[in-house]
């Protein structure tokens, strides 16, 4: 079964138990596969085993307790002690290996086994004998032949396995080297070499160190059966080792060091570090030689590692170049990325232009096409009464200062945009705004019977504000009250003191424009005052409500307070109305304290030439 | 079918006013209307062969007037005009899609609307 030679140099060996136990493990896995064909092939051993082993072992005891042929046997004692001890010690070996049925398998062999030897012993083989004695010698004989032929078959078989894995590697490796050098393809590489004829080595794990992460290493590759969680154990010290040391790690006997790392599972490893110049960029650790136990050359030694020390130079040059190569490759996808981004921008800024120059046509267009109808009929028809005239003269008149403004407006727009755009900030009386706004507005709220009204706080200190521009606030929020409000509507116009939330304790004023209009959704209300290039949504309703709008009227608004250091704001309610506030400082308050002083010194200035 | 009723909506009164004025001159009936719920209301109630309807009347837009009064089995027939100061093609696809017949950009010239209802009728008298 084991040849003798090989006990004695197991027996020499530091961890030979458990190179033993490995061997006798494999034996019985062999012994079972003969016994039972290779259906139990992936088993230790199989129930059959047992009972094929105990049967010849209690039928062998039986006849030796009770022939009278054997009665010498039976009255030796050192039969008795070397038979027991005998199955004692192959019972404990078997039981180290961890298997139940393998080691009472083994000790009904072996029980056998030392009772032939035995009765060889003492001479007293006899014919009656010869029935168990040739059942033994048929089993032994039988695992002889089966081991001889299946250890061949077993090593052919993974062999075979692990080239195959290789060529997979390598079918892999040319697929990829159509798209030039890249780290993966290094580490397959790697992975090819290790696992091939030269290192035979049954796994293999390729670490690269990542950049600005000191300490801490990525693995790039893992190949072969890296999985077990005593090689991931063996493999991280090693790999960590060279990474601090930079020197290889040679581990011949991988259980001296790490006791849980059996033979069985890997018998031996090594690493070595990768180099670019003098830093360690990574390591390759490889183990194994599991395949090659059956042919007793399951160790790496010093020639393996100078080897294995060698090719790592040459990897290294190939992960460096790799290296380059992904980092260039990224640049020039980030770049790509950039430059799609831009190129995203200024589309969306080119389609938000045209967006815009669309509703400048269209705010244009609506008073234009008035002015044009009517100039029109008042040459077509010429027998109509003379108020008919006036009416449409009124209109094309009224249309061209409406036509002006919103051409101002968009100037104003424009000066804002490019900065150039300046306030004249005076204490104002607000009311007198609010009356004049009215007194133009009455003339539009009176055809539609709109109850026009105004609400205005008792002794409401001056506002600190641009008249003008604020009276264009008003006249914009009060032009769009006045479109959207049905006949026999309600448009109001409140002012109360109020306040500052931003700056506590400085007085404000709070106006409202009011209407019974239809109201304004939700999801409107925030785009309002939005103005081109400022609108980030891709949201095709919020799009439509936007453009559906009242043009630039509101962003100007918002421009304006906002200049003033105020707030505007909608409210509303769909179906019942909006409520539009914007606030204002009122005079005496410190945030505009400087600029009174420059008017009153302006003033001043002016003052004294006159007089 | 004669062309006797026209509804016009638009939330602009002097477009209205216009468009009024001119076509009462042709001898049409007209109904006018300032929104777009409004003008729906309308055209159910008088039932006119042709609307114009201005693109633009928050909330309820001359496109989505159109969609609805096509869909109106009792307003088969009827003939819709969308009215737009807006003019690009991508815009004119997506009305076209409401089933709108024609499709107008301000400002018009009040004789090419009346060359254009008078086409309009010769359609429904032959038809």
């Amino acid at each position: 079964m084991i040849p003798l030679s090989k006990i004695y140099e197991m027996l020499q060996d530091r961890d030979g138990n458990r190179e033993f136990d490995a061997y006798f493990h494999d034996t019985l896995v062999l012994i079972g596969q003969t016994a039972q064909g290779e259906a139990y092939a992936d088993q230790w051993s199989s129930p059959y085993d047992v009972w094929f082993g105990l049967f010849f072992h209690v039928s062998g005891a039986m006849s030796a307790l009770t022939d009278d042929y054997f009665r010498p046997v039976q009255e030796s004692s050192w039969f008795l002690l070397v038979s027991i001890t005998g199955s004692i010690l192959v019972c404990y070996l078997a039981s180290q290996s961890g298997a139940i049925t393998s080691m009472l398998f083994g000790l009904a062999v072996l029980g056998g086994y030392w009772y032939g030897c035995a009765l060889f012993a003492m001479g007293q083989l006899s014919a009656p004998a010869l029935l168990p004695m040739a059942c033994f010698s048929l089993t032994i004989c039988v695992n002889l032949v089966g081991i001889f032929f299946l250890r061949t078959r077993l090593a052919d078989r993974l062999v075979s396995q692990r080239e195959r894995e290789i060529e997979v590697l390598q079918a892999e490796d040319q697929y990829e080297q159509s798209e030039g050098i890249d780290v993966r393809h290094v580490d397959r590489q790697i992975a090819q070499t290790a696992m091939g004829q030269e290192l035979k080595a049954d796994w293999c794990v390729v670490r690269q160190k990542i950049q600005g992460l000191e300490g801490d290493e990525e693995i790039i590759g893992q190949f072969g059966e890296w999985d077990a969680k005593e090689i991931q154990e063996v493999e991280l010290a090693l790999s960590k080792r060279v990474f601090e040391s930079g020197r290889g790690e040679l581990l011949t006997h991988a259980s001296a060091e790490f006791p849980d790392c059996e033979v069985a599972i890997c018998p031996s490893a090594m690493a070595v570090p990768m180099r670019d110049g003098p830093e360690v960029i990574g390591t390759v650790v490889i183990g194994g030689k599991l395949r090659e136990r059956f042919r007793g050359d399951a160790r790496y030694q010093e020639g393996d590692l100078r080897f294995l020390r060698a090719l790592a130079r040459e990897w290294s040059d190939r992960i460096v170049i790799a290296q380059y190569n992904r980092t260039l490759e990224d640049r020039v996808h980030l770049r790509t990325l950039d430059l799609q981004m831009a190129n995203d921008r200024l589309s969306e800024i080119d389609r938000q232009k045209s967006d815009f120059m669309n509703m400048v046509a269209h705010d244009l267009r609506t008073p234009l096409t008035s002015i044009r109808s009517y100039a029109e009929i008042m040459l077509t028809y010429k027998d109509e009464p003379p108020e008919t005239y006036e009416e449409f003269l009124t209109i094309i008149n009224d249309e061209s200062v409406r036509l002006n403004g919103l051409i101002d407006n968009f100037l104003d727009l424009s000066r804002i945009e490019s900065g150039s755009f300046q306030l004249d900030i005076e204490a104002t009386d607000i009311s007198k705004l609010i009356d004049h706004a009215m007194a133009v507005f009455r003339g539009h709220a009176d055809p539609k019977s709109i109850k026009l009204e105004t609400q205005i706080e008792d002794e409401l200190p001056n506002i600190m504000c641009d008249g003008d521009r604020i009276a264009q606030v008003l006249a914009n929020l009060l032009s769009n009250a006045l479109k959207f409000t049905p006949e026999e509507g309600e448009v109001r116009v409140i002012v109360s003191a109020i306040e500052s939330e931003t700056h506590p304790g400085e007085p404000m004023a709070k106006i409202t424009v009011a209407d019974t209009g239809p109201g304004i959704p939700e999801e409107a209300r925030e785009t309002i005052f939005k103005k081109f290039g400022q609108v980030e949504t891709d949201d095709e309703s919020v799009k439509a409500t936007q453009r559906k709008g009242t043009g630039l009227g509101l962003p100007l608004c918002q421009e304006f307070v906002e200049k003033h250091e105020g707030r505007i704001w909608v409210e509303s309610e769909v179906g019942k109305g909006s409520q539009f506030h914007f606030t204002l400082f009122c005079e005496g308050c410190s945030l505009f304290q400087e600029e009174d002083e420059v008017h009153e010194a302006a003033a001043l200035a002016e003052a004294r030439p006159a007089s | 079918m004669s062309l006797q009723k026209i509804l016009i909506a638009d939330d602009e009164v002097h477009i209205r006013r216009s468009l009024e004025f001119v076509l009462k001159k042709e001898g049409y009936e007209i109904v006018l209307a300032e929104f777009g719920e409004d003008a729906l209301a309308k055209a159910r109630e008088h039932k006119p062969q042709l609307c114009f309807l201005d693109l633009q009347m928050p909330p309820m837009n001359g496109d989505e007037v159109c969609q609805a009064i096509k869909q109106d089995p009792e307003l088969e027939g009827t003939y819709a005009i969308i009215l737009t100061a807006r003019g690009q093609e991508t815009d004119k696809n997506k009305i076209m899609e409401s089933g709108v017949d024609e499709y107008m950009t301000k400002p018009f010239s009040p004789s090419k609307v009346i060359a254009k209802v008078q086409e309009i009728a010769d359609i429904l008298a032959s038809s």
